[in-house]
């Protein structure tokens, strides 16, 4: 690659979701069961965190270190200037989670995310938010109004605590968010449980097996892989992003333009929200088309994808010319 | 009386006497002495307040130069629903929205979603008066569009609006109706707003006093110490002075009273203060393109969003609100009687029968400094623009059409070519005008920085730069929020720089604006605003 010296952005989620839906459940299960990578949370107070003190090394007013290399600090006034700093680390983070739901100023904690992004230290890479699908139906409406708003705006939410409702209680909810947050993706969890995958896209780390896993974890998603020789249109990769957004929930790629292949094309897809864009000048890959998704739940409509790839990879190869005879109409 | 001394930071004045000065001393609301420190210090006496800006920046406050304050309070608010499409994205969740408050309603209680957008709510559907009528039997319900233009009742919300088939459509308003006449849903224009208030009045005075202040301190937030009243009603009026008596943070308020008949009273309103005041009439040339009724001599895109959610007829160019003469009419009664005129226009079409009109009443009573405000100006020709400069017209931009609905204007409504000029601000700068921006609150919401940032990048937002050659540089569009609003309102030896002798009304921003990039403008913290020499919002 030409742009070694540029780092690649920290991927960083955050999390919202009412007092009580599962976001410490959430992040006790990152900052304990890291298997090796290094998170930083952010919090804005400590008191909620379930600390386990066995893994602790080091407590500051502001900041907890763990012996597993991951961190947990305040949300304050210098937010901005430690993820910069963390940045140029060379241990730096593999992921950043920002829990945001009692910020008093939503607007400026979006101002920093955005800023961050802007100068390449972050990526932004799920908008998650939890509800506690056991009580949902014990809210009052401007609870629930409030609850769903906050849903529509993000990119994955979680129907959590979802073995306290029948079966059938959660088909109508998932059904009810499906409308009301129609561009999010929905998924039922169990105390929170749910993979850093989807959370930050895959890290190019490898990962020790999660050993520590409960009894209720199999995996909540799953994985798909497409290289391809023949470079590509941004037309076409276009027509191919709307095709795997039926499939996955996160898509990467990098593709090398077909009208001037000099260029690599980039794709970022979390949800409905897709980005292309261009990578330095300079770069070639090593084949034309790389594209990896990750898609929620266990199992993948693999019949389904494989057609629907096949219909497209027709539609990418060049129309024979006719013979002269049948041009003309006789 | 004492005063405040700021120094110890960057100093923006928007007037070119005084560059770049060290220090600017304000007394009795008014801004006393701009210039090196050591000159100014000594005129500070023990009771002046030193404020150091710490390496900030100081600028004259934001003047909004078109936007509708009570109105934003009566729209935006409980129990007013927000359903615009960056909170509920589709129609079938709007639909589920509107279900669950129908659900929880108190008997008889007027229930108001705001927000239905034909462009960005993909699945909508005209909701029909029988379809509302089964979401909603027994109370009285409306949905208005997010350009504020059209709304949409039941029969309860019909009744209490008293609107039926016996009612005649005021001139320059559309009922639809079926064969009978009776209303079948859809109401437009001026009509709306009177239908609305049956709405606002049933939810009572204090409601709408708490929502007045939470729009003033919306403003102030932002930086903005002057706005107008650009649809001004004259029992606005006791808002406006509720507001003053209990020493709200009102910024200054220019009023433009809402004309819809020739013969219409213009309320004299003067206030030796400059808080409030009769700036001059509106009236409105045309309407809204995200509903179709503007006029245009190119007709709209056709395709589903304008042939089946706008419900246009192919090759749909559009009309007048009112019937020309009747405009005419108008227009000549006030200008006549000496008032300053701002007129809604849309579409090319009507801004040539309204320059047209200009150039008649020009020669008939010639007005050197007449000012005559176009408004919005979404699809004016540069050729239009030539012509409106040489008979001294001011434009003003509703800017941020460019970042809410860019992709659509480019996409379903208009194409490329007219979407790369859409709201021209360049071509006009370019041709020597002074303009002005703004954010028409509450169609959007008002921040001078993210009128800046939409001039200067004109990016949607999904990306795309509409029109790179219509970007404005930073400082222009910084003068078109501060010093050339303030000439757009007849207040430019009052307001919109820092000089000697002006308001003090300023705002401490975090950045220079000067110095950030274009598409982080929005971005800059407001540190402090100052309204007449007060500090009304900040640290
Ligand atoms: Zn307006």
């Amino acid at each position: 690659m030409a742009d070694n010296k540029r780092p690649t952005p920290i991927p960083l989620a955050t999390v919202g979701g009412f007092l009580g839906s599962g976001k410490t459940t959430l992040i006790n299960h990152l900052l304990n069961q890291a298997n090796g990578r290094r998170y930083v949370v952010f919090v804005n107070d400590f008191g909620a965190i379930n600390i386990d003190l066995q893994l602790v090394e080091t407590i500051e007013d502001d900041r907890i270190s763990f012996s597993n290399g991951c961190v947990c600090c305040t949300l304050n006034d210098e937010f901005v200037g430690s993820v910069a700093e963390m940045s140029k680390r060379q241990d730096r983070p593999d992921a950043i989670l920002i829990e945001a739901s009692g910020v008093a100023d939503p607007r400026a904690l979006e101002a920093s995310l955005s800023a961050l992004e802007a100068s390449n230290h972050v990526r932004l890479e799920t908008a998650l938010y939890i509800v506690d699908a056991g009580c949902f139906g014990q809210r009052d409406y401007a609870e629930v109004e409030m609850l769903i708003d906050h849903a529509a705006t993000s990119d994955l939410v979680l129907l959590n605590k979802s073995d306290l409702v029948s079966e059938q209680a959660l088909d109508g909810l998932l059904q009810e968010f499906s409308v009301a947050a129609p561009y999010a993706a929905t998924l039922a969890t169990v105390q929170s449980c749910v993979s850093p995958a989807l959370l930050f896209g895959n890290s190019d780390r490898p990962t020790r097996p999660e050993a520590k896993a409960g009894p209720h974890r199999h995996p909540d998603y799953h994985h798909w892989h497409y290289s391809g020789r023949d470079p590509m249109t941004r037309d076409a990769l276009v027509e191919l992003t709307k095709i795997l957004q039926q499939h996955f929930f996160r898509i990467k790629g990098i593709v090398q333009s077909a009208a001037d292949p000099t260029i690599w094309l980039s794709l970022q897809v979390v949800g409905t929200r897709a980005v292309i864009g261009q990578l330095p000048q300079g770069f070639t890959g090593k084949d034309a088309v790389e594209i990896v998704g990750i898609g929620i739940g266990p199992k993948m409509r693999r019949v389904e994808l494989d057609r629907s790839m096949a219909a497209f990879e027709e539609t990418l190869k060049p129309t024979p010319a006719l013979p002269a005879m049948f041009t003309g109409k006789t | 009386m004492s005063g405040t001394l700021f120094y110890g930071g960057t100093i923006v004045t928007q007037d070119p006497k005084y560059p770049a000065p060290e220090a600017v001393l304000i007394s009795c609301g008014k801004i006393v002495a701009v210039g090196d420190l050591a000159d100014i210090q000594p005129r500070a006496d023990k009771a002046t307040v030193q404020h150091d800006l710490a390496g900030q920046t100081l600028l004259p406050g934001f003047i909004d130069a078109h936007s509708h304050p009570i109105w934003a309070a009566k729209t935006r608010g409980a129990p007013v629903v927000d359903v615009r499409a960056n909170i509920v994205p589709t129609y079938a969740a709007l639909i589920g929205k509107i279900k669950r408050r129908v659900a929880v309603a108190a008997p008889g209680e007027h229930l108001l979603f705001f927000g239905l957008d034909a462009q960005l709510h993909p699945d909508m559907e005209a909701p029909t008066r029988a379809f509302l009528d089964e979401l909603a039997p027994d109370h009285p319900l409306g949905i208005q569009t997010s350009n504020c233009h059209a709304l949409f009742l039941n029969s309860a919300g019909f009744k209490a609006c008293g609107i039926d088939e016996t009612t005649p459509t005021p001139t320059g308003s559309i009922i639809e109706r079926d064969e009978n006449g009776v209303p079948t849903g859809k109401i437009a224009e001026a009509v709306t707003w009177t239908a609305l208030e049956s709405f606002y009045e049933a939810w009572g005075a204090r409601r709408l006093a708490e929502e007045v202040e939470q729009q003033i301190l919306a403003f102030v937030a932002n930086g903005i110490t002057t706005v107008t009243e650009h649809l001004y009603m004259p029992f606005y009026k006791a808002s406006y002075m509720a507001a003053l008596n209990q020493k709200l943070p009102l910024p200054r308020v220019a009023c433009y009273q809402q004309a819809t008949t020739p013969d219409m009273r213009v309320e004299k309103l003067t206030d030796a203060d400059d808080r409030l005041w009769m700036a001059g009439v509106k009236i409105h040339a045309d309407g809204s393109p995200f509903i179709g009724n503007i006029w245009l001599t190119e007709p709209y895109l056709s395709n589903e969003i304008t042939l089946e959610r706008m419900d246009l007829k192919p090759g749909h160019t559009g009309g007048p609100n009112y019937p020309q003469e009747y405009f005419e009419r108008m227009v000549r009664e006030y200008f006549s009687a000496g008032w300053q005129m701002t007129v809604h226009t849309q579409g090319d079409r009507t801004i040539d029968m309204v320059l047209d009109l200009i150039e008649t009443l020009l020669e008939e009573m010639p007005r050197p400094d007449h000012r005559f405000r176009l408004e919005h100006c979404a699809l004016m020709r540069r050729d239009q623009i030539r012509r409106a400069h040489a008979l001294g017209v001011q434009c003003s931009f509703f800017i941020n059409h460019i970042t809410h609905w860019g992709a659509p204007i480019e996409d379903a409504l208009f194409g490329p070519e007219r979407a790369a000029h859409y709201m021209p601000a360049g071509s006009a700068v370019a041709e020597g005008m002074r303009i002005s921006l703004h954010a028409d609150t509450p169609m959007t919401d008002a921040s001078a920085l993210d009128l800046m940032q939409a001039a200067v990048t004109r990016r949607a937002a999904d990306g795309r730069c509409l029109g790179e050659g219509e970007r404005l540089d930073i400082e222009t569009a910084l003068k078109s929020v501060t010093i050339d609003a303030a000439y757009h309102i007849g207040m430019e030896d009052q307001l919109g720089s820092i000089t000697p002798g002006k308001h003090a009304d300023l705002v401490i921003l975090g950045a220079n604006p000067l110095e950030t990039e274009g598409d982080r403008l929005g971005d800059i913290p407001i540190s402090s605003t100052w309204l007449a020499g007060e500090r009304v919002y900040g640290g």
